[in-house]
């Protein structure tokens, strides 16, 4: 190693070489494995400095963001012999990704939905602690079908309280919502369930809580869902969304 | 009552929350839901330093994206053996920020015939923060503990997204000794907060 570059470990570690200095640093990785372990160290060093300044984001970033990785593929790895302590990170190359979308994705709440759903989906349990008594109670009875499938939708905007369960029968074209501590809403408002499709979003059922609770068995329609969103709507219900999804679910 | 709602984004288990490295390496493998997780673990990070970077939210926010989704493309690269999760994310973000505010740079610069622009202030008193997080007031006390001139040096390049030359220049330093102070700093820091990221 030339002992001018490395010195260079630190300065590469904090991105703060001029662009032809950083392309000669990471050429010189192919020959000194001493630069790579003192700029690996210093890449430790700068993460933790990043603690610092550690702030929440806003809350539909991270929809948005499950949105686009919903339609990206994940690329291979490359081979093992990437010398580089960025641990395979491109060189000096331009960002690999697509320029993003997120600035303009704000307000579009559905089309988030199954990419939400998506994610949580590994955790939708059946909600049998939810469960009591199966006597004389129509929502146990849905329940207790045999094609009845459950999903514990999973809150999908900061700040947002309850609990959801919905179980729904395809044969008997019911759901059933069992929900608590949700917030009680005016009398213009109601919380909406949405069916997700295939395609996009389907209204499903309104349902309006006492008291933050609600277990209740509703009509729908005969349709096939692959999870389930909640927002709140005017009373009345919408035929799209209007607000964002605060939680969705999927089957 | 208040209920205690457990994160559902976490799975419901009695075992500790995955670490964020366990966590990548379940989404070199397209898991989606480990992606979730690893999300609700670095998010904060990530789009703090970008912000620091940027201060632009909106540009923060776009950046702090393309970040989250070149860790999910390249998942499996990540390679354990060489270091966490959680300096891997780190690093591509700060470099995200900084090529993205640098090219930004340019293109005002190719735009505008009148290209001083004001440096961005970069809060350097970090002697008596407590955040809280253990973790975070560690890395605050180290430097605390640094000399003011290579805290300044530091501070500048990684949240200023300033190259060394930058930071002489915004000094008034020989480049040579901004090179230097960047790197007695990094170099003091990494002893101080030890071998343990």
């Amino acid at each position: 190693m030339t002992s001018d570059l490395h010195h260079l470990a630190a300065a590469y570690a904090l991105d703060a070489l001029e662009p032809d200095e950083r392309a000669d640093f990471e050429a010189h990785f192919r020959e000194c494995d001493a630069c790579i372990a003192e700029a690996a160290s210093f890449q430790d060093v700068a993460a933790e400095l990043g603690r610092t300044a550690e702030t929440p984001p806003p809350a539909h970033l991270f929809a948005s963001i499950m949105d686009e990785v919903e339609g990206t593929p994940q690329l291979e790895s490359e081979s093992p012999e990437v010398r580089s302590p960025l641990r395979g990170i491109d060189g000096g190359a331009p960002a690999t990704t697509a320029p993003s979308t997120s600035a303009t994705s704000s307000g579009v709440p559905w089309r988030n939905m199954l990419a939400i759903a998506a994610a949580v989906s590994a955790f939708v349990i059946g909600g049998f602690l939810l469960r009591g008594s199966l006597a004389a109670d129509p929502v146990a009875e849905l329940a207790s079908s045999d094609d009845a499938i459950s999903a514990q939708l999973a809150v999908t905007v900061d700040g947002q309280e309850g609990e959801i369960e919905i179980w729904w029968s395809a044969e008997r074209d019911e759901v059933a919502v069992v929900a608590s501590d949700l917030a009680d809403l005016s009398d213009d408002e109601v919380y909406a369930l949405w069916f997700l499709v295939d395609d996009g979003v389907a209204p499903a059922a309104l349902f309006r809580p006492d008291n933050g609770s609600v277990e209740t068995v509703l009509d729908v329609d005969d349709l096939t869902a692959n999870g389930w969103g909640i927002t709140i709507e005017p009373a009345g219900g919408s035929d799209q969304p209007t607000s964002d999804v605060i939680f969705a679910g999927a089957l | 009552m208040v209920l205690v709602r457990p994160n559902p984004l976490r799975p419901v288990s009695a075992d500790e929350p995955a670490s964020p490295t366990a966590l990548l390496q379940r989404v070199a493998s397209g898991d989606r839901g480990a992606f979730a997780q690893l999300y609700e673990e670095l998010g904060g990070q990530v789009y703090g330093i970008v912000r620091r970077v940027l201060v632009d939210p909106a540009m923060a926010e776009e950046v702090a994206q393309e970040v989250f989704v070149e860790v999910w493309q390249h998942a499996a690269r990540f390679d354990a053996g060489r270091g966490s999760a959680r300096s891997w994310v780190a690093t591509i973000a700060h470099r995200r920020a900084v090529d993205r505010i640098r090219s930004e740079t340019a293109r005002r610069r190719r735009e505008d015939t009148d290209h001083e622009t004001t440096p961005t202030v970069v809060e350097d008193s970090v002697g008596d923060l407590v955040t809280g997080n253990a973790d975070r007031d560690r890395v605050h006390a180290a430097l605390a503990r640094l000399p003011d001139a290579q805290r300044e040096a530091v501070m500048l390049a990684y949240f200023g997204g300033r190259t060394y030359r930058e930071v002489a220049t915004q000094l008034g330093l020989p480049e040579g000794t901004a090179k230097t102070r960047i790197r007695d700093g990094l170099i003091r820091l990494r002893d101080m907060l030890g071998n343990q990221s």
